[in-house]
């Protein structure tokens, strides 16, 4: 147990590692084998990340659990791992959306073992940029994420899978198109020739010119995971053809990782750019909200509804971002968390009412509440948490954004508030429509989430709830991070 | 055993195992005799051809085991018309490796006759052999011998395939441009050796230096012109579709791998004379880009997955380019590292080829040999075969620059290596070009992975052989990936030695 | 003309640029074949006369001369022997009906 003291961020990096070796080495044939090691696993890697949530200092804004290790120093790459409270909550995130992602799936009949491998993959790529320090390690799992979504949503997907995988794929590697020339550049500008995240960013460097460049390179090239407008278009699509338990880590997670990504690199590393480039990223993150909330109104597909309302709500992130005070960063921070788990349960309902209903069709359904009241509490539970309702935990995070965008830019701070309201209306839209209203005789028959499928949607509604109540779990962890980033940031000219 | 035989082994033993596969393809079996039956014969000839592959193979991996026993050698050997060192040693063991790979997935070669398959044998090691003899020459003349030893045999081998076809034009096609681009070379060559009044390399370098006028840029370019070729780099491309193409999967896969690796390790060994000039960090670096963009353009329009490795090659080429534009050592050893990674990734590419190869009948309507492999082909492979779906994925995703493969990691240190010489525009370019990659390695890897096979088409038994290679080399392009230490400090250290000479 | 180094250079070039003509522009696989012999040989010349005028040591570049000669009648070999079995399988030798590849 001493190693894993001092080893818990490695250990969590190597749980899915391990499972993709435990995946390969189990014959296809023995489905059921790989799933349980898949779930063992993944529920490890939860456990831990909750261990971790529970042994974290709050008091310091100093990385904690850091390892190192020399790995290539004539080329300034050295493998650091290590979390502060801004990446705290995306490790605990991780750890639940990947342990409820493979209990979702235990149905699943169709090439088991490729797809878990798969998944592994994907999950070790994420944890691995949330926990490294080091440019070319977070560059390497941010594109190891990528990948593998490109073969899961192409083989297991449904509507226009290998289209909206094709798209997804290519609109993430543009970006690594222009993440290249800029990580390096970092190194290289900085004079430092280190990639050690913290180096870079306690070098306060005069970047001159290529500065601009080099944050907008960032800022772009991470911002097309987040989905920020307009390059937002592979999200939507690509959550529709998914299946299920890969939406719920498409959304919940990865497009998480961009969002971090320029939280991390391009607000830590180069503070005076993003003062000089944040009202552009605010009027994105607005256009995000008011685009993502419109054409979610205008979606007859239960899927595309989620999916554009994804688009709205990582505009929110942004848009906290953007305001470079504690209550705006805090607020995205804790949005990224609150929509992982949110949407996660809003596709993990999904999947279980298309699996049973073939139909995705708003206009199709109705009345499921009383043969589904399970999948159907699911689906409103997540629903109140997207349009803010009090008592979840999206209610405290978008409330923050808002009082800290209303204070730094009133007219966005409006606009945003108004797209709130919309969404509002999309979401009571379709649980109105789909869920209560007459009940259709097609659906009479359908069978609710057993016990066991219940278990993962239980664990992140909770999740949302506990959050809910208790904010302060989650703010007080962040603040002391928060606080030094602010002061950096207010430091710039 | 005398020091001047320590540093030849890697050769000599490469010298040996050709003569051995000579006497096998020449040998008292292979004549033929009127009276003896048409069957007795055939079979006759299988067992020749089999005895020569397993020779090979045998030969192949004591020529790896030489090679790796001598890599601490260093010194002038012939009267200083040869240099054995640190990164000529390396090199000699990725090329000796390289051998050993192809002639192991060359056994038993289906798209050859079998009495053609001792020749085969016989001019790979051959071809090798003038490989490894150009990274050690420090004459312009050993030079030359090489490269035309490493040449010659390749132009044999193209048409060496099962029947007659359209493989023979390709191999005109080939040995033309290949022996005009030479002749071109040569003239580079005679130019530099008039400026020098010298034909030893490092002399030439030192009066390069001292007075670098247009006319020394232009013959230097001429003689790079030459390895270009092999290297396949845009202006100097052309014969590589064809011949990927037409001719027998395992030369291709030789020239797709080794023969790259041989005109790498040639060029940085060019440049690490001192045979540079400021004047190539522009010239080399728009040859890099221009072929990238070209190779990466053209893959996409390709439906044949031989043709496409052929295209990408052109690419994979510029990214080397590229970093070498650099001119600086950080820049040679990524390079070095790049060609490593690339050699073990056409090995995947083409074990799939091979092994598909197997269970296709290459013959057109009209009796002629088809030796090309459509894209469709491989529709379904993860049910016909997961170790080759598996193999291939690892081959593509590592060409695409996916982590965790050593192309990942190769790209990056290219990338890093221009950059620090200001090169921040052209890595932009770079990956750009690098998206438009990914979109035709996934086209063809949907059609593995994605694609269900079609009707009729039945499992590929995976023998004990390629799933070994599958492993041995998926493996180790991962763990290149991840842990580069394990070699880059080798390949620093190796360069440094050169530049320090 | 006097015997200097640059009449030789002349020739040479000269020659060099007849044989690269002939190999990019004749369609005949023979001339072409000539084309890349022609282009050899300019290079030979060349080798010699920097021996004589500029190199330190004149056998050096008569020795490469001979190696460049050497591997000039491999070439011939090689090349006759693979038109050769393209005149075996098409009936012709002629560029013009090798359209089967495209580039």
């Amino acid at each position: 147990m001493a190693w894993l003291d001092s080893h818990l961020l490695t250990s969590i990096l190597l749980c899915p590692v391990i499972g993709l070796a435990l995946t390969a080495l189990i014959p296809a044939s023995r489905t059921g084998a790989i799933k349980l090691s898949a779930a063992i696993v993944s529920g490890i890697s939860c456990a831990l990340s909750i261990l971790l949530w529970q042994r974290f200092d709050p008091s310091t804004s100093r990385l904690q659990f850091t390892e190192r290790m020399e790995w290539l120093p004539d080329l300034g790459i050295t493998y650091i791992v290590g979390i502060d409270g801004l990446s705290l909550p995306m490790v605990l995130l991780t750890g639940i959306v990947f342990f409820t992602g493979v209990l979702t799936m235990w149905e699943l009949e169709n090439r088991v073992k490729e797809y878990f491998a798969f998944t592994m993959a994907l999950v070790a790529g994420v944890f691995g940029v949330f926990i490294s320090q080091d440019l070319f390690f977070l560059f390497l799992f941010y594109e190891l994420a990528v990948l593998p979504m490109y073969l899961l949503i192409a083989i297991w997907g449904s509507t226009r899978r290998e289209y909206a995988a094709m798209k997804l794929t290519l609109f993430l590697l543009a970006g690594s198109a222009l993440l290249f020339p800029a990580l390096i550049g970092l190194s290289h500008y900085s004079g430092l020739n280190t990639f050690d995240l913290t180096l870079l960013s306690d070098a306060n460097t005069d970047w001159g010119g290529m500065g601009i460049i080099i944050f907008l390179f960032l800022y772009l090239g991470f911002g097309v995971l987040a989905g920020i407008f307009p390059f937002h278009t592979w999200s939507p699509v690509g959550h529709v053809a998914a299946p299920t338990a890969v939406s719920m880590l498409h959304a919940g997670v990865l497009m998480k990782l961009g969002s971090y990504g320029v939280l991390r690199v391009g607000m830590q590393v180069m503070p005076e750019e993003m003062v000089r480039w944040a009202p552009l990223i605010a009027a994105l993150a607005v256009c995000n909200i008011l685009y993502g909330a419109f054409v979610a109104l205008g979606q007859t597909d239960l899927k595309y509804v989620i999916g554009y309302s994804s688009v709205s709500h990582m505009g929110v992130v942004m848009l906290g971002l953007a305001t470079m005070s504690a209550a705006g960063i805090s607020g995205a921070v804790f949005q990224m968390f609150a929509h992982g788990i949110m949407t996660a349960l809003f596709f993990s309902s999904i999947g279980h009412i298309y699996d049973h209903t073939h139909t995705r069709e708003i206009s199709r359904l109705g009345g499921l509440f009383t043969t589904m009241p399970r999948a159907s509490t699911v689906f409103i539970i997540a629903g109140m948490a997207g349009i803010g309702v009090p008592c979840l935990a999206s209610f405290w995070a978008e409330l923050l954004v808002f009082i800290a965008a209303v204070k730094k830019w009133p007219l966005a701070g409006a606009l945003a508030i108004f797209g709130l309201v919309v969404s509002a209306l999309f979401v009571l839209r379709v649980v109105q429509r789909s869920f209560f209203g007459p009940e259709r005789d097609d659906w009479k028959d359908m069978p609710d989430m057993g016990n066991f499928m219940a278990t993962p949607r239980v664990i992140l509604a909770a999740v949302l709830l506990l959050f809910g109540f208790a904010p302060f779990l989650m703010l007080d962890q962040l603040a002391a991070s928060v606080d030094a980033l602010v002061q950096v940031l207010e430091a710039s000219p | 055993m005398s020091g001047i035989y320590l540093r030849f082994l890697p050769e000599l033993g490469l010298l040996g195992l050709a003569l051995v596969l000579f006497f096998i393809a020449v040998g008292p079996g292979q004549e033929a005799d009127e009276r003896e039956p048409a069957d007795s014969r055939r079979k006759r000839l299988i067992r020749a051809a089999i005895a020569g592959d397993r020779v090979a193979l045998v030969g192949g991996g004591v020529v790896l085991i030489l090679a790796i026993l001598a890599v601490r050698q260093a010194g002038p050997l012939f009267f200083g018309a040869y240099r054995v060192a640190l990164f000529s040693q390396v090199i000699k063991i990725i090329l000796a490796a390289g051998l050993f790979f192809n002639i192991w997935l060359a056994q038993e070669a289906q798209s050859l006759a079998p009495r053609e398959r001792p020749e085969l044998m016989l001019f790979l090691s051959l071809s090798t052999l003038g490989m490894m003899m150009l990274v050690s020459a420090d004459e312009l003349i050993s030079f030359y011998v090489a490269l035309e030893i490493a040449a010659y045999s390749l132009y044999i081998l193209v048409p060496l395939t099962r029947g007659h076809g359209d493989h023979n034009e390709a191999a005109f096609k080939y040995f033309l441009y290949g022996a005009a681009t030479s002749a071109v070379a040569l003239f580079g060559m005679s130019i530099l050796f008039g400026l020098a009044g010298s034909s030893s390399i490092p002399q030439i370098a030192t009066a390069l230096s001292a007075n670098p006028s247009t006319l020394a840029v232009t013959a230097l370019l001429l003689t790079l012109g030459g390895v270009f070729f092999k290297l396949a780099v845009f202006p100097f491309h052309f014969w590589a579709p064809d011949v990927y193409q037409t001719t027998s999967h395992s030369v291709a896969a030789f020239i797709a791998g080794t023969s790259k690796v041989g005109a790498v390790a040639a060029l940085l060994r060019l440049l690490l004379m001192g045979l540079s000039l400021d004047q190539l960090y522009w010239l080399l670096g728009a040859l890099a880009l221009l072929s990238m963009s070209y190779g990466n353009l053209a893959a996409l329009a390709q439906r044949d997955f031989k043709r496409l490795l052929a295209y990408s090659g052109v690419a994979q080429g510029g990214y080397i380019l590229l970093g070498l534009a650099a001119l600086d050592s950080a820049a040679y050893a990524a390079a070095s590292y790049y060609a490593i990674a690339y050699l073990a990734l056409m090995l995947l590419c083409f074990l799939v080829v091979i092994e598909l190869g197997r269970t296709r009948h290459g013959v057109r309507a009209d009796g002629s040999t088809d030796n090309s492999l459509p894209i469709d082909a491989l529709g379904g492979l993860y049910s016909r075969s997961p170790w080759l779906a598996l193999a291939l994925m690892i081959g593509l995703l590592g060409l695409a620059g996916v982590p965790p493969t050593a192309g990942f990691s190769g790209k990056w240190f290219l990338f890093k290596a221009i950059l620090d010489q200001g090169g921040f525009w052209w890595v932009l370019i770079a990956g750009i070009n690098n998206t438009i990659a990914v979109y035709y390695y996934l086209v063809v890897l949907k059609a593995a992975y994605v694609t269900p096979a079609a009707d009729g088409a039945t499992a590929i038994e995976t023998s004990l052989w390629p799933r070994a290679l599958t492993l041995s080399v998926g493996l180790g392009v991962v763990v290149l990936g991840i842990a580069p230490q394990i070699i880059m400090p080798t390949l620093q250290a190796a360069v440094s030695a050169m530049i320090g000479s | 003309m006097a015997e200097t180094l640059g009449s030789y250079l002349l020739l040479s070039s000269a020659l060099f640029a007849v044989g690269l003509f002939g190999v990019l522009l004749r369609r005949n696989l023979v001339a072409m074949l000539i084309g890349v012999e022609l282009m050899l040989n300019a290079v030979i010349i060349n080798l010699v006369a920097f021996a004589r005028f500029a190199g330190a040591d004149p056998g050096n570049g008569q020795v490469f001369a001979l190696f460049v000669i050497g591997v000039a009648a491999a070439e011939a070999a090689v090349g006759l022997s693979i038109i050769l079995t393209v005149f075996k399988a098409r009936g012709a030798i002629s560029v013009d009906r090798l359209e089967e590849l495209s580039g």
